[in-house]
């Protein structure tokens, strides 16, 4: 063997592919040749350092704390961005929950105006009567107020339908956050509550704003720090919390159950809704995945498409982010 | 819950349902930018980064593709923006490396042999950072985290050839500086 073919050798060595016979003629060259010696037995080490690393690597805490709290408010940001973006009717909706929160007790809509220019839109959208319940704040804005708002009958228009669903989402994901909160049971939970839920940047972070460098958290507790990340585990809560949700089944008597179900597939993905579509004998089961927020506009969209010549009820989605719904489609 | 389903409602922005799918990613994900990176600080910062990437473009995975594949190549082209933003980033020292996220802990290890090895390891992983990126890349998708040849070519999008060639001249490099550096690998297990 010459000394330029144990390169070959060698990558066959670290991919686990050499043969007995070819590792041995390896080894007597290494015994002729001092430089060769030390390649093969660098390789040999380099393989034998690579094994004992592991293709997995547990997260330090803080560190899984920062990305998943790092998801959560992109995702409530991109919500609240989305509801400016709907146009007047939706963003008149905010306004009018942000008006009951800023001035309560205003039984009538001139006041609104003048305590905040921003508001005009109120207006046209036509307050209506809320009880005080809360300090008017921006804070208050919170489901608190839209679900006072509920009892009232007005509040359930189409635009507080939407921003209500909204509210509830955000809620929703706030105490999901809240659990995970407590399910870490770490003693520097200040950390969590300073920079890991509430302010995290969405860019980078300066290394300088972890507060307990992940360095010496897991030196100082390696062992619980690996008993933690096992009891610690919100995505299983979520995930059993989704298998317990209700699918809202709604049946529909139609006259072409494909013409029925290509439309209402169309009509679906406008409202962010995913499907599967399961066919049986004599109709359509249809799957659907929507945001809560969704879901009501959505029903009444169905409704006018007058398939079926029947009313719908809105199903009730309080504190889903995402409503499971059944359709099923006869003829 | 299976993982299409999670995938179609974090595609609708559902960050529970991300989280609870990505979960089941993270720990690879992060050794993927152990690796590249070389220490913990940046590579958590390129964890909740490329989490972050993931979460933005998740609406547009195609369901047919894998979503594994795609994860890690988010991860890999995340390290590597990163790696070349903060190119004269001073190396992190050895005492801060010499920790127990390197690899799992093993119950037959006394703490004397596992020192020993961790700081064989630590040297090993301070040469491959000193590997050119793309070289770099390849050789850990392939070393360490035991990707197929087919597999690295479709995370790192680009040819078969091309990923042998930079994995075989990368383990060419890390046997000439273990060689150079024999005394530090001189030491046998305890």
């Amino acid at each position: 063997m010459r000394c330029d073919e144990i390169g070959i050798l060698l990558d066959q060595l670290l991919d686990g592919e050499l043969t007995d016979t070819q590792l041995e003629e390896l080894r007597a060259h290494g015994r002729t040749c001092p430089s060769c010696a030390a390649e093969i037995d660098a390789a040999m080490q380099m393989k034998a350092l690579f094994s004992e690393m592991s293709p997995e690597v547990d997260v330090p805490l803080p560190a899984q704390a920062a990305w998943r709290s790092a998801v959560k408010e992109e995702s409530k940001r991109r919500r609240s961005r989305k509801f400016y973006s709907w146009g007047g009717m939706a963003a008149a909706a905010v306004v009018l929950v942000l008006g009951i929160g800023l001035a309560m007790k205003l039984p009538a809509v001139p006041r609104l105006h003048s305590d905040t220019a921003s508001m005009p839109a109120v207006e046209s959208a036509g307050a209506p009567e809320i009880e005080e319940t809360q300090e008017p704040s921006r804070l208050a804005v919170k489901a608190e107020s839209a679900k006072a708002a509920e009892p009232e009958g007005e509040a359930s228009t189409n635009q507080s339908a939407v921003a209500r669903g909204a509210e509830m989402a955000y809620d929703a994901g706030e105490s999901i956050a809240c659990e995970e909160e407590a399910a870490y049971g770490m003693a520097d939970s200040a950390y969590l509550e300073s920079d890991g839920l509430g302010a995290v940047d969405a860019a980078m972070p300066e290394p300088e704003t972890t507060s307990m460098p992940a360095m010496e958290y897991a030196m100082e507790q390696p062992a619980e720090a690996a008993e933690e990340a096992e009891a610690f585990d919100a995505d299983e809560a979520y995930e059993s919390a989704v298998a317990a949700a209700p699918v809202h089944e709604i049946p529909l008597r139609v006259e072409s159950v494909d013409s029925a179900c290509k439309t209402i597939l169309d009509l679906v993905s406008e409202y962010e809704g995913t499907t599967d579509v399961q066919r049986f004998d004599g109709g359509v089961n249809i799957y659907i995945d929507m945001p809560a927020g969704n879901v009501a506009d959505f029903i009444r969209a169905v409704e006018h498409l007058d398939l079926s010549g029947a009313q719908l009820t809105p199903p009730a989605i309080e504190g889903e982010t995402v409503s499971a719904l059944l359709l099923t489609l006869t003829e | 819950m299976e993982e299409s389903r999670l995938i179609r409602r974090a595609s609708q922005g559902d960050a529970d349902a991300f989280n609870a799918l990505m979960g089941m990613h993270e720990r690879r994900m992060y050794a993927v930018a152990l690796r590249m990176c070389g220490n913990p600080e940046d590579a958590q910062d390129c964890l909740q980064e490329a989490m972050l990437r993931v979460f933005r473009s998740i609406s547009g995975f195609k369901a047919q593709a894998s979503f594994s594949t795609w994860v890690y190549r988010i991860t890999m082209n995340t390290c590597l923006d990163e790696l070349r933003r903060r190119k004269n980033r001073p190396s992190a020292s050895l005492d801060g490396m010499l920790e127990n996220g390197w690899s799992p802990s093993d119950e037959d290890d006394t703490p004397e042999r596992h020192a020993v090895r961790g700081e064989l390891r630590v040297h090993l992983q301070r040469f491959i950072r000193e590997l050119p990126e793309d070289m770099r890349a390849a050789l850990v998708l392939r070393d360490i985290q035991g990707y197929s040849y087919d597999e690295i070519a479709d995370i790192l999008d680009t040819n078969v050839g091309t990923i042998k060639s930079r994995i075989s001249r990368g383990r060419e490099k890390l046997r000439e500086k273990i060689a150079a550096n024999a005394e530090l690998f001189d030491r046998r297990p305890v």
